[in-house]
């Protein structure tokens, strides 16, 4: 995950998830259950995955390998947080991973932990959320060509 | 009164919404996901969107502006490709105006 992108993670957790022999559902509840998470590379996949071969094959719970890589984002996401020079508000997350409990639940326990006082939100469309924004925006830029092509004629 | 439409091709999944839009009035007409599933996201992409026509009763010649966002920008149909931190923080900042919008975006 970069600043500007994120980098697959969504299809980075469904192989994890996949890995592990767990269905996509259960991946929120499941890590809410983690009591010791291990961290993986917030940044890599590659190196993340390897992380989790390495948990497996140490016998590290699944609960505990699903939390530490939501841990691991959230640290990322918080680290992003504070670099925008957010301290209060409502911070709205998008995309398919935000509708994982268990990312949002990491996201809050992060923010508390490094004092970032936003409300961290969810909304049932935030898988929409870039077509639905594409669809606005798309609106606004079509009425500002007609506008311009209204005074050009 | 004019209809746009959002195409969201991400990594996984394609998703794809239609709008209505009359001035401040806006109102979605259609939502679909659709998982990849080792097909090719561009024609998925164009199925996904002809059945969304389908559904609203709409034509592609109907579409003001059919927006793309994500991988989408390579579809020959596009009126116009926007960058997806653009396209999510506009949405949710238009659903929770006053709020600042972060993207935790995991689609890509």
């Amino acid at each position: 995950m970069t600043s500007q992108c994120a980098s697959g993670s969504g299809q980075f957790l469904e192989n994890i998830a996949r890995y592990l022999g767990i269905a996509q559902d259960e991946i929120g509840t499941l890590s809410q259950q983690g009591e010791t998470p291990e961290k993986v590379s917030g940044i890599c996949a590659v190196l993340a995955e390897t992380d989790v071969i390495n948990m497996v094959s140490r016998g590290i719970s699944a609960a505990n390998i699903l939390k530490g890589i939501h841990i691991s984002m959230a640290d990322r996401l918080a680290k992003l947080l504070k670099s925008a020079g957010t301290k209060d508000g409502v911070v709205m997350m998008t995309g398919g991973l935000a509708l994982d409990s268990g990312l949002v639940a990491a996201m809050r326990e992060i923010s508390a932990k490094e004092k970032i006082t936003v409300e961290i939100k969810s909304n049932p469309d935030s898988i929409y959320a870039g077509a639905i924004g594409a669809a606005l925006w798309g609106a606004f830029r079509h009425e500002k060509l007609s506008q311009l092509e209204r005074q050009a004629a | 009164m004019i209809y746009t439409a959002g195409i969201d091709v991400g990594t996984g999944a394609v998703k794809t919404v239609l709008y209505s839009v009359d001035g401040a009035a806006v109102k979605q007409l259609t939502k679909r996901c659709d998982r990849v599933r080792q097909r090719d996201p561009l024609k998925l992409a164009a199925e996904a969107y002809d059945q969304s026509l389908e559904l609203a009763g709409l034509k592609r010649d109907d579409i003001a502006y059919c927006a793309t966002t994500g991988e989408g920008e390579s579809l020959g149909f596009q009126t116009g490709h926007f960058y997806s931190i653009s396209t999510s923080a506009r949405s949710m900042a238009v659903r929770y105006a006053s709020t600042s919008a972060a993207r935790c975006s995991a689609t890509r």
